[in-house]
């Protein structure tokens, strides 16, 4: 080893023995935030407020709430009527005749197509 | 504030590091015993200034609390990963402070003691400490973790995430960088009669 790395290691050596110190603050300031994060990282998953989270309340948030499930109940009801007393009794129903119902075309007639042919389109 | 004593001084600190995952206030403490002045002491060999220092190591420890529940046992040292981060840290802050990238940080010149005559205090590690400052960070940053903290070259490639080589080049150069900055400093140092 030579001189100079020699006198190297006297300063290392100096530097090792006085080792700064952190203040009682720091150390202390470090502790809470070890302390605050372990909480955290412990701390039981953040639940719904008790009375809301039941199977009722989710089915009932599902469809809208207290008046979409009333919708949906009496569709349901209107619809094992109509099963139980058959489709042909609607007509006792409906205050006019069976032919003033009418039908409804899903699809363009022929005179239309023969219509836009026609002019040519 | 007085601390208590560890008392989880047997317990390995990767293993202190899982029982704080899990709640163990204890390993908060023993952890904060252990690592704490070792972070602030890395980060003011590198920063010079006790406040900021403080800050910085404040800021590794919030690191190593919330990494903890994710740690994984063999992958590194508890010690290594905090120098690193403490490391790291203190580079950004030292590059934020100069303005300038590592790479234009200049080379120790003959002559540079002179500077230190204005900032020099007495005694050898007050010297060392303001020499250290005139190193460039990478070099200082090896020569602080080999000389002073006492790691082995793999540790502090590991840190440092470069080769033991490149270890080895750094404090080589960072050792000869100091020796030009205390050369002005024998005398009034005590090596004056050497």
């Amino acid at each position: 080893m030579t001189e100079h790395e020699n006198e190297l290691e006297r300063f290392f050596a100096a530097a090792k023995a006085e080792a700064p110190m952190p203040s009682g603050d720091f150390m202390a300031r470090v502790l809470a935030e070890a302390e605050a994060t372990q909480a955290g990282l412990t701390a039981p998953p953040v639940r719904a407020p008790a009375g809301r989270d039941g199977l009722w309340a989710t089915i009932s948030g599902l469809f809208g709430g207290s008046i979409g499930l009333g919708g949906m109940a009496t569709a349901a009801l209107a619809g094992l009527w109509i099963g139980f007393a058959g489709a042909d009794n609607l007509a006792s129903y409906w205050p006019g005749t069976t032919a003033d119902i009418g039908t409804l075309e899903l699809m363009p007639g022929e005179d239309l197509v023969t219509l836009a042919l026609g002019e040519g389109y | 504030m007085s601390m208590a004593f560890d008392a989880l001084s047997d317990v390995s600190d990767e293993a202190l590091l899982v029982l704080y995952g899990n709640g163990d206030r204890a390993a908060a403490r023993s952890l904060t015993l252990r690592f704490a002045p070792l972070a602030f002491r890395v980060a003011l060999r590198m920063l010079g200034d006790r406040a900021e220092a403080e800050d910085l190591a404040q800021e590794a420890m919030l690191r190593l609390w919330k990494i903890a529940p994710d740690w994984r046992n063999g992958e590194a040292k508890v010690s290594t990963w905090l120098y690193r981060v403490v490391s790291n840290l203190a580079t950004d802050r030292l590059r934020k402070r100069r303005g300038v990238g590592l790479d234009e940080a200049p080379e120790i010149e003959d002559g540079r003691a002179s500077v230190l005559d204005e900032m020099i205090e007495t005694g050898r590690a007050a010297a060392l400490q303001a020499a250290l400052q005139a190193l460039p960070e990478r070099q200082r940053q090896a020569v602080i973790l080999r000389h002073i903290e006492g790691m082995s070259n793999p540790e502090i490639a590991e840190a440092m995430e470069i080769g033991v080589e490149a270890v080895e080049s750094l404090t080589a150069r960072g050792k000869r960088g100091l020796a030009k900055l205390l050369a002005g400093q024998r005398e009034e140092l005590g090596f004056g009669d050497d």
